[in-house]
């Protein structure tokens, strides 16, 4: 509107230091703690990687050997310490599984999870903001009925059902729009050229993000209906009515402004959801990302791998939560640091 | 009334949707303010006063309430209940401007002060650019802000309650409007801040001719800021006059109660009166007379008709007493 003022004090740079590295410090323990459980859950669980190998032809000492090798022979007190030391030295191992460094299995599979996890989360909260703001500005009318059925319906699906669906779908009656089901690429993948590569991802990312995405949608509109209500029902946009503004700029500068300000904090709430929905999502469409290496890690009882991707998903849920504070922090100008 | 008010509102009716059907909490009040005029609407909370305000501007939750029909609001004899969406919003800060009650939550959070009022200045005018921001500083210098630049740029709650309401008074005057609506604009202030507020309503209708309505519930501030006075009880009107009468000799039981309940400082440590009884809740009005089942003077004819208006000695009042009539 072509008036714009320099910034006003905001908190100093140093604040905003000190808080991201208390922050920080704080995710140690946290992060110390989801590794020693992962660590007890894998090991209260029956057999360990070697018992995949297991054949009548191999020797018991072979067989003990292989465990020795893998130090599996120490007491577990040993073997926890022995994690410990190696994961924040940033040694994730060896995969028994892969046959590869954990850290390369790794890299190739958090790109495609990352790709996923943003695509649904720009769906979730997209969508699902739209929709929610639309409902309430439409507050009683049939469609805003008939929007608050189809997002509870929505919002009780569980993705890896949804996920079926769409595939049965885009297989069947859908099969027209030639959407890919599984996967990531397609077997020519490699000889298309930048913009055909795009295009083929893009179109296997369809399926997959509306599966990971929808649910969380939907969530995120029914949270969003009660903000923007709650946002319309305040003075504030009474005055702007008051003003002599029009209605669109009313709901658009006032209203879905404020209201948008807790989809921040929403935002921080739902990575969990959409990391772990991921790990369903990424199996039903064989996706190559981290939710199915660690998925098909722990049916192989591959312990470094369980243990880093695990580590991982809880990595990114604290550094995700912390992004959500400080882009609160950000946007609101009432938000001090402390 | 030969030649046309600023406003005239005539037998005002809004009812509100309640749990047991609909409920009139304004009943047919009519009233004018004249240009350059300050027009007091005295009132307990929930007597309709801000109902009164709100509907002026049609500022009321749609859908809850409605205007009824045979309700009158003429701006310059323009018809504003009839008017359309777009002319409406002309009228809202471009003619009538209004000040609210609570400046803390009637300021967006979110957006600059300076930016709020740079709006309320663009819905009426094409300012843009340098001109639109001295026009933006201009006007909070207007409003007794010293400092306008560091206001334009500060969030709302760096401000203090004085402050943000002269932001608002600010913004109410941007689109350079002929009535101003101070609906309890400064019930929530500190009293020294209260009156510097006042005395700027007033600056603002002496210098260049605004018309004020001011809602309140406070006689001071009526006496303040208003040259007439109109009471309301229970969604009607009971008195009405020069605010000097209407204050120092109300003839309506309820405006004497009124007056009997405020501390008088010149006869200290006598006990003070209060009206029996409390206000009838919306939609539930008694038969007749709304005020009879408090008063203390009440006649068998007060719960059967409601009574007209009839000239007092220096005011009017809708009461029974006044009546010479036999009954």
């Amino acid at each position: 509107m072509g008036f714009r003022l320099q910034l006003v004090a905001r908190p100093g740079v140093t604040t905003l230091i000190r808080y991201v590295g208390s922050r920080l410090l704080q995710a140690i323990p946290l992060l110390i703690g989801v590794v020693t459980l992962i660590f007890v859950l894998l090991h209260l669980a029956p057999g360990d990687p070697t018992s995949l190998w297991f054949h009548p032809d191999i020797p018991p000492e072979v067989m003990e050997r292989m465990r020795e090798s893998m130090g599996l022979d120490l007491p577990l007190h040993q073997q926890y310490l022995h994690w410990l030391k190696s994961f924040f030295t940033g040694d994730f191992g060896y995969s028994y599984s892969h046959f590869r460094p954990v850290s390369a299995v790794i890299g190739d599979a958090l790109p495609a999870t990352l790709l996923l996890g943003g695509a649904a989360l720009l769906v979730a909260f997209g969508v699902g903001s739209a929709v929610g703001a639309w409902q309430a500005v439409r507050r009683g009318s049939p469609t805003d009925s008939f929007l608050t059925v189809v997002t509870l319906f929505l919002y009780s699906m569980p993705g890896f059902w949804l996920g079926l669906m769409l595939i049965l779908a885009a297989s069947t009656w859908l099969a027209w729009l030639g959407l890919p089901v599984s996967g990531m690429t397609s077997v020519d993948h490699a000889s298309l050229g930048p913009l055909g590569r795009m295009s083929d991802l893009a179109g296997h990312l369809v399926l997959p993000t509306v599966a990971l995405g929808l649910g969380s949608a939907a969530g995120v509109a029914r949270f969003m209906r009660g903000e923007m209500l709650e946002a319309i029902g305040q003075d504030y946009v009474r005055t702007a009515r008051a003003k002599g503004l029009p209605e669109g700029v009313v709901i658009r500068r006032h209203a879905l402004r404020n209201a948008l300000l807790p989809m921040v904090s929403l935002l921080g709430l739902y990575l969990p959801i959409l990391f772990g929905g991921a790990v369903v999502i990424e199996v039903v469409f064989s996706w190559p990302g981290m939710g199915r290496t660690m998925y098909d890690a722990v049916l192989a009882r591959d312990y470094p791998l369980v243990m880093a991707t695990s580590f991982l998903f809880g990595l990114l849920v604290i550094a995700g939560n912390l992004l959500a504070d400080l882009l609160y922090a950000f946007v609101d100008p009432r938000v001090r640091y402390d | 009334m030969t030649e046309s008010a600023l406003l005239e509102v005539r037998d005002l009716a809004v009812a509100f949707r309640t749990g047991s059907g609909e409920a009139r909490a304004v009943d047919g009040i009519s009233f004018d303010v004249g240009a350059g005029e300050s027009l007091g609407l005295l009132g307990e909370s929930g007597c309709g006063k801000s109902t009164t305000a709100l509907s002026i501007l049609q500022l009321l939750p749609r859908g809850a309430s409605r205007v009824e029909v045979g309700s009158s609001i003429r701006l310059e004899g323009e018809e504003l209940l009839t008017s359309s969406p777009a002319r409406m919003r002309e009228v809202r800060g471009g003619e009538i401007g209004i000040v609210f009650q609570e400046p803390m939550t009637s300021l967006n959070p979110v957006l600059r002060a300076g930016d709020q009022v740079a709006e309320a200045v663009r819905a009426h005018s094409p300012l843009d650019g340098a001109r639109l921001r001295q026009r933006v500083e201009s006007l909070l210098e207007q409003v007794g802000l010293t400092e306008p630049m560091e206001v334009a740029r500060a969030w709302p709650h760096q401000l203090s309650g004085g402050m943000r309401q002269r932001v608002m008074i600010a913004m109410a005057l941007a689109g350079e409007p002929r009535l101003l609506i101070a609906d309890e604009a400064t019930s929530a202030l500190d009293v020294t801040v209260q009156a510097a507020i006042l005395d700027l309503l007033d600056d603002l209708r002496r210098e260049r001719g605004l018309a004020l309505l001011v809602i309140t519930h406070d006689p001071a501030v009526a006496r303040r800021v208003t040259n007439r006075l109109v009471v309301m009880y229970a969604g009607r009107i009971v008195e009405e006059g020069e605010t000097d009468a209407v204050l120092d000799s109300p003839a309506h039981p309820y405006t004497i109660g009124l007056m009997q309940s405020i501390p008088d400082p010149e006869r200290p440590g006598t006990r003070l009166a209060s009206i029996p009884g409390t206000v009838p809740s919306l939609g539930d009005w008694p038969p007749g007379c709304r005020f009879h089942p408090r008063c203390a003077r009440s006649q068998a004819r007060c719960s059967e008709r409601y009574p007209p208006m009839l000239d007092g000695h220096s005011t009017r009042a809708a009461c029974w007493l006044l009546d010479e009539s036999p009954s």
